[in-house]
């Protein structure tokens, strides 16, 4: 066979891409240490068209999702975007399951798809498959199961209650779904052999075609139809103050039908499944972007990129990793592909050629093999520790990173809000260290999701549900938002519910 | 592709063939959602601009805000501008701590940690624009002329073939060139943008370089004027190589994408509509003030846009009233400051008369709608019955709607008479409007269609 090489017009072929996707897999094996169905899910690499991009997009991902006019509402955005050429359709999409799905774009040329594969295909996957959360939130393995049945189910739902009826439900749980996370984690699932996976999951998928029908049946279920569908049974004993609002709702709301409360279960799954991606943004896209990175740089190395497409190549990828500052107007936030990459990359760095710097700042990477030390970055931690433990003087000097504190002051004489900022901290000795620790707070959690608790609900009384919304660095709720949202809450729990802000 | 066993590492599927037109259900509910919001909306500018408002123009229908609300996703989030934020910005330039910082341009406002809030920023730039036609379209969808009859039973309704607009599927016949092209050029100006713009660069710097090629050009050249002719050329090679590797790269974006291909859409139109005559009584008496009135009109004005989209071959006979009836036009009937006392009956009267003089009720379909405030002069109470009932001219309606606005009840002399009427006759639709938002509530009231279940 000839040797492959690729040009930066080279189209793909199938074969093509096998083939270089075996000479990936020989690097990530070799010298990212990760072996290809050990450490990473087996890839299934589906090649779509642009308009099936933009369809996995709305269904965030999911290959199977139930319906909902907000994934269409998505979807026509995203068509209408890319219509008027004002966004390019992103170069992957990855979906963290066993296997791992990857969407190749049909319109891209190889170098292209060599990037991507490198990207979600090793670096997704292994974060998928190895990083600590992912582990302990997510089942890769019976996801797209899931999905099945819950679109089955709602589909359902629909014919027997009708679509109107079914959305409400939906618009409600949704209002809610980002306040549907367990505080401790469930008991830990050890990852089962593939054999052992696929036996498991074919048992399950005929106990759950049975329970599927008898419910299609009766319409209602039993606690212990919920138990044989495959949910983890449910604690029932609730923490004194309950921060997961829409489990609390849909385990003791009053008079909640059974159907609308399966409805909720299935939320509650999907955003229970999907909770790691958020706090896990920027290593997860970090580490996939270091792979593609070194992957790409040893193929053409190897002779199999010619320079040619290595430097269309690094054309997308300082695309890819491009961080405006905070005086473009492109600017917003951090751009977590190129804050993760230069974090990662710098952990290398540290590795091979540290500074004086690093041997005070960073004693224990300092000779570690840089393999060991860019893995438990990207493995061990979530954005906030990951940041907390890792971001550099280094990164922060070529970020030139600096912290400006924002004060809202609401004067109610004259009914007007003043806003004061103040630069706190800028990239020098003094500042690394409470800059580090502002960037790994701001990726906190109630930064961008304020905390509402469950205090409790009268059940022997008027049964009224009571929540509680907790302040965070004297920030309030936006009102018209809140109001709506505690309407839906209302529908769902069918008696009084107060708020206490 | 090759399909490997399921203990393989990988495995290549191409999904392009199956598996499409996936989101379609979830933009099918997107549909149904926006045109419920519409059927429940409560537009306050209905009358504005009177009987042109609703019937002219395709301008937007504004301020209906109908598709942004109906389309919001809200969630918990924090208020934009309260309590204390540290952001960490990237690329300072010119800061020194404890230096005041300015906010106003917004830039890192509410940013600064990275992801925004979901529903902080952009969830709502989503919105649906719809056409006044659109809306109407809508709006009007799941109403009918109650018992409208076909009278041309001779000839049978004929559907035929008409231009209406363009659609993402068709066949290669239909495909609509100019309508495809003019979809794919925004896209593909915004992916060539570049490439282009070095494009052009290139080839004026190739037009400029063979100038001073052609100026060098001759006999008794000088060492550094070789010496340039061989720079200039090495660079042309250069810049041809590039111009051909850009043309290239500008002609593999696809002229057209599956997304952009626009096909033209027929739809078959029932052409031959039943005749039919839409009457309208309005009480312009002295005892309708400005409010009641403003709501007498806005009623007609909805029924009257109604009629025009949905039976356009229909005449429209309008009649107001003090204690005389007026026959008027539309442009009369809706700027009418005539005012006076009140009886009823002479309206109906003149009805019978106009209907006897110009229709053959058994070939037309006549409809009546009549609003008041319901204060008819106490001794005409005793006119209404012969007048509409036992004249024939009730007998001779498909169907007659009466809206009697008031808050509260109001007289109910009038009310009882019709509605001893109603209690027999089917034909009689009886509501009230106590405000400008209920003359939705009456309108589908009266026009909803029946479902026979």
């Amino acid at each position: 066979m000839s040797k492959l090489i690729i040009n930066s017009r080279t189209d793909w072929t199938p074969a093509l891409l096998e083939r270089a996707w075996e000479e990936i897999a020989i690097i990530s094996e070799e010298e990212l240490e990760l072996k290809p169905g050990v450490d990473l899910y087996p890839n299934q690499f589906e090649v779509v068209s642009a308009e099936q991009m933009l369809d996995a997009y709305s269904s965030i991902g999911l290959p199977v999702h139930y319906n909902h006019w907000s994934f269409g509402k998505e979807f026509l955005s995203n068509a209408k975007a890319y219509e008027k050429g004002r966004m390019g359709l992103a170069y992957e999409m990855v979906i963290n399951s066993n296997p791992c799905v990857n969407l190749l774009m049909e319109e891209n040329l190889a170098y292209m798809q060599i990037m991507v594969m490198a990207h979600a295909g090793v670096g997704h996957n292994a974060v998928f498959a190895n990083n600590v959360y992912f582990r302990e939130w997510t089942h890769a393995g019976s996801i797209i199961d899931y999905m099945l049945f819950a679109r089955d189910y709602i589909r359902h739902c629909e014919e027997r209650y009708g679509l109107t009826e079914v959305e409400q439900v939906l618009d409600a749980a949704h209002s809610i779904s980002m306040h549907s996370i367990d505080k401790y984690k469930r008991k830990h699932h050890p990852r089962m052999s593939e054999e052992q996976r696929i036996s498991a999951l074919m048992a399950e998928d005929d106990r759950r075609q049975r329970e599927l029908d008898i419910i299609l049946q009766r319409t209602t279920i039993t606690q212990s139809d919920t138990k044989a569908l495959g949910v983890e049974e449910d604690k029932d004993t609730f923490a004194e103050e309950e921060e997961n609002v829409l489990y609390y709702i849909m385990k003791k709301s009053p008079n909640l039908a059974r159907w609308k409360r399966e409805i909720l279960r299935i939320v509650y799954k999907v955003n229970q499944y999907f909770s790691p991606q958020g706090p896990t943004k920027t290593l997860n896209e970090g580490f996939a972007t270091f792979s593609h990175h070194y992957i790409m740089r040893r193929l053409e190395e190897k002779g199999i990129l010619t320079s040619d497409a290595y430097m269309a190549y690094l054309q997308s990828h300082t695309g890819v990793i491009y961080q405006p500052t905070y005086k473009s107007r492109h600017y917003s936030g951090h751009n977590p592909y190129a804050l993760g990459f230069a974090v990662l990359s710098d952990v290398k760095r540290i590795c091979d050629e540290p500074t004086k710097e690093d041997e005070q700042w960073f004693p224990k990477l300092v000779g570690k093999r840089w393999q060991d030390a860019v893995k438990e970055a990207a493995f061990e931690h979530r954005d906030d520790s990951f940041i907390q433990q890792y971001l550099s003087p280094k990164v922060i000097r070529d970020l030139h990173l600096f912290t400006v504190n924002v004060k809202h002051h609401y004067d109610s004489q004259y009914g007007h809000t003043s806003t004061k900022g103040t630069v706190t901290e800028i990239h020098d000795d003094l500042g690394y260290a409470n800059i580090r620790s502002a960037l790994a707070r701001s990726k906190e959690r109630i930064n961008y999701c304020p905390q509402i608790v469950v205090q409790g609900a009268d059940l022997e009384g008027d049964r009224t549900l009571k929540l509680r919304f907790d302040s965070y660095m004297g920030r309030t709720l936006n009102e018209d938002d809140a109001n709506q949202v505690l309407g839906y809450i209302d529908n769902l729990w069918g008696y009084k519910v107060q708020m206490t802000v | 592709m090759s399909e490997k066993l399921p203990t393989a590492t990988y495995i290549f599927v191409d999904r392009r063939k199956t598996g499409r037109g996936k989101s379609l259900p979830n933009r099918q509910r997107l549909l149904r959602r926006i045109k419920d919001a519409i059927r429940q909306s409560k537009p306050k500018d209905i009358d504005a601009g009177g009987v042109k408002g609703v019937t002219g123009g395709a301008g937007p229908v504004n301020p209906v805000n109908v598709t942004r609300d109906c389309l919001h996703e809200p969630v918990f989030h924090y208020a934009s501008s309260s309590g204390e934020q540290d952001l960490v910005l990237v690329g300072n330039d010119e800061w020194e701590r404890g230096d005041d910082f300015p906010l106003d341009g917004g830039e890192g406002d509410g940013k600064g940690g990275g992801e925004a809030g979901q529903g902080e920023d952009g969830e709502d730039d989503f919105v649906v624009n719809v056409s006044r036609d659109e809306f109407f379209n809508v709006f009007f969808e799941d109403c009918e002329l109650p018992d409208l009859q076909d009278t041309h039973e001779k000839e049978l309704p004929e559907l035929m073939p008409k231009h209406a607009g363009f659609q993402k599927e068709g066949n290669p016949a239909q495909l609509s060139v100019v309508r495809s092209y003019k979809q794919a050029l925004p896209r593909r100006r915004a992916l060539t943008a570049e490439s282009r713009e070095e494009l052009e660069e290139l080839e004026a710097e190739y037009q400029v370089l063979a100038l001073e090629l052609a100026d060098l050009d001759g006999e008794d050249r000088q060492d550094h004027e070789l010496a340039r002719i061989e720079e200039i050329h090495a660079r042309m090679t250069e810049v041809e190589l590039r111009i051909t590797e850009l043309r290239e790269k500008i002609k593999s974006v696809p002229f057209f994408e599956k997304l952009d291909l626009r096909y033209t859409k027929k739809e078959k139109v029932l052409v031959k509509a039943a005749d039919a005559v839409f009457m309208m009584i309005m009480d312009i008496s002295a005892s309708m003030d400005e409010d009641k009135k403003r709501i007498a009109r806005k009623f007609f004005s909805l029924q009257y846009a109604f009629i025009k989209r949905k039976y356009p071959n229909t005449d429209l006979v309008f009649v107001a009233h003090t204690e005389k009836a007026y026959e008027f036009t539309e442009e009369e009937f809706f700027s009418t400051r005539i005012s006076g006392g009140t009886m009823v009956s002479p309206s109906y009267e003149m009805l019978n008369s106009i209907v006897n003089a110009r229709y053959d009720a058994t070939q037309t379909n006549l409809y009546l709608s009549q609003a008041s405030d319901g204060d008819n002069w106490v001794a005409d109470n005793a006119n209404i019955i012969p007048a509409l009932e036992e004249s024939g001219l009730l007998a001779k309606l498909r169907h007659m709607s009466y809206a009697q606005i008031c808050r509260g009840w109001g007289d109910e002399g009038l009310w009882n008479v019709l509605q001893s009427i109603a209690n027999t006759s089917k034909k009689i639709s009886m509501v009230k409007i106590d405000d400008d938002s209920g003359v939705f509530d009456a309108f589908r009231q009266i026009y909803r269609k029946k479902t026979s279940t």
